[in-house]
């Protein structure tokens, strides 16, 4: 699910840069300034979740989870996951230092759209809240994976069958994305209920 | 498939073509988990994050070099690297990198971590793109007998370019980020612009990874106790939702604690630093040669 470097041509890579860092201002602005710390711990329990790996027959995904950091995290789900990102790429070399831009808006923007909707759809009740949170996780999943497949056609015309293939290769990972989406606002909703009333973000009390 | 020109190829040496490709890969795949060996290792493997900038006792001019100027070169290096097209270039431009990374002297395990990573990604370039790169006037086609799929070699190209590029480019992040502390690295990006907000929230979200990974691993532990085993089924991934959010509701308590402590020390907004920069005329030298060696590639590349 990330882009790796030398995929993007120039224009792409140096365009989407550009478009990333001017949401991660917004985001920051977005966020208040005692919050701030706090968003970077929160990227870091994130970064840790997304290191599950969920069996999928004889193989495994691990998690991308935009979805839930959009509902917990609102406006600075976007800072998080560019921090998120970052760190992957220089630890794992999961997505790359020059990619950074493009998966930063192939996950970033999907994130912020989820946390939107999750607020718009949710009503009172359990169960209206699991389908809300599963809705805005597979919505989120969907448009990353719409978003990557776009990006990597924007690599010339050779590129139209890979773009088709990844997408085709991560519709059971929005499915999976759902249901986990789901399963942990479920939980939330048991064990800690003030995480999902806010409404901006999770950590103004 | 108008002026292209056409190879038609035995259906037998296409299976050897495959057979061989296949044992290229089970030699990576052997490669990467060779260490961890059993299905136990591997569990454990999941649950692993490299360290990076961690200073090695071996030292090389990178390690001396100005931070910011090392940033900043190594930078535009990896971005010029991007621009190549032909794959004899981006051939060049990994050993290249193959050598700053020898003359960095960083252990080479990470470095093979780092080429694992993208294995399953660049594989999908090179298996999908010489069947469907689209067929132009003077591509050389290969035609697989008994089916009518044409494997394109300018296909195959692109996807070696993409391949090589990627490689030359990852590597480069040995030399880049595990010369210096991370700290230091990431206050001379501050010097060269990054907003000084973004990094100290990098900083901040890489020391928390590994308090969370602790965590994760107790849990995991516990849950391995309980009798739990990953399946594929709905209860796996009912466990796995209530253990991200388990997670999640542990970090949110934790974020609190986190920020009055950072209080309680006088924490007003900035992380005090000590580094201090000094370039000196070596350090530009150094800091012009990999962009210029760069554009050299590049210049040769459009010529070729």
């Amino acid at each position: 699910m990330h882009i790796s470097d030398g995929v993007l041509p120039i224009s792409v890579t140096l365009g989407s840069y550009a478009i990333s860092m001017v949401a991660a201002a917004w985001s920051v602005r977005k966020t208040r300034a005692e919050n701030l710390p706090k968003t970077a711990v929160m990227t870091s329990a994130f970064f840790v979740a997304s290191l599950v790996h969920v069996p999928l027959g004889p193989t495994s995904v691990h998690l991308l989870l935009p979805g839930l950091i959009g509902i917990m995290l609102g406006p600075s789900a976007f800072l998080s996951i560019f921090l998120g990102l970052f760190l992957q790429s220089i630890l794992f070399q999961f997505g790359g230092l020059t990619s950074l831009g493009a998966n930063a808006i192939m996950m970033g923007f999907p994130a912020l759209l989820a946390g939107w909707t999750f607020n718009i759809l949710k009503r009172k009740g359990r169960t209206a809240h699991i389908l809300a949170g599963a809705f805005s996780g597979g919505l989120a999943t969907a448009l990353a994976t719409l978003a990557l497949a776009l990006l990597l056609v924007s690599a010339g015309e050779d590129f139209t069958a890979v773009g088709k293939l990844a997408f085709a290769a991560h519709l059971p990972v929005i499915c999976i994305e759902a249901i986990i989406s789901g399963c942990t606002i479920s939980f939330l909703y048991k064990v800690r209920p003030a995480f999902l009333n806010i409404s901006p973000t999770v950590l103004e009390k | 498939m108008n002026d292209a020109a056409a190879i038609h190829l035995d259906f037998k040496l296409f299976i050897l073509a495959i057979a061989l490709l296949s044992l290229f890969y089970l030699g990576i795949w052997f490669l990467a988990f060779n260490r961890s060996g059993s299905a136990k290792g591997r569990e454990k493997e999941k649950w692993f994050v490299p360290v990076v900038g961690l200073d090695s006792s071996k030292k090389s001019f990178f390690h001396h070099w100005d931070v910011r100027l090392k940033i900043a070169s190594l930078f535009s290096y990896c971005l010029l690297i991007s621009m190549i097209s032909e794959a004899i270039m981006a051939l060049f431009a990994l050993l290249i990198s193959l050598g700053a990374v020898l003359l960095a002297k960083t252990p080479f395990s990470r470095l093979l971590r780092r080429m694992t990573a993208m294995t399953g990604f660049l594989s999908m370039f090179i298996l999908i793109l010489p069947f469907s790169a689209v067929q132009k006037p003077g591509d050389q086609l290969i035609f697989i007998d008994p089916f009518t799929l044409a494997f394109n070699l300018r296909g195959l190209q692109l996807a070696l370019t993409i391949v090589f590029k990627a490689a030359a480019i990852a590597m480069m992040m040995e030399p880049l980020f595990n010369t210096a502390p991370l700290p230091a690295t990431v206050q001379g990006m501050q010097r060269l612009g990054v907003p000084a907000v973004i990094c100290q929230m990098a900083l901040m979200a890489h020391r928390y990874i590994f308090v969370f990974l602790h965590e994760a691993k107790r849990m995991n532990t516990g849950m391995r106790l309980r009798g739990f085993r990953k399946r594929t089924d709905m209860e796996t991934l009912r466990v796995l939702g209530n253990f991200v959010g388990m997670l999640l509701i542990r970090s949110v308590d934790r974020t609190e604690r986190v920020y009055q402590a950072m209080l309680a020390r006088g924490y007003d907004g900035t992380f005090p630093t000590h580094d201090t920069f000094q370039a000196t005329g070596r350090d530009w030298l150094l800091g012009f040669f990999w962009p210029g060696i760069a554009l050299l590639l590049l210049l040769l590349d459009s010529k070729y």
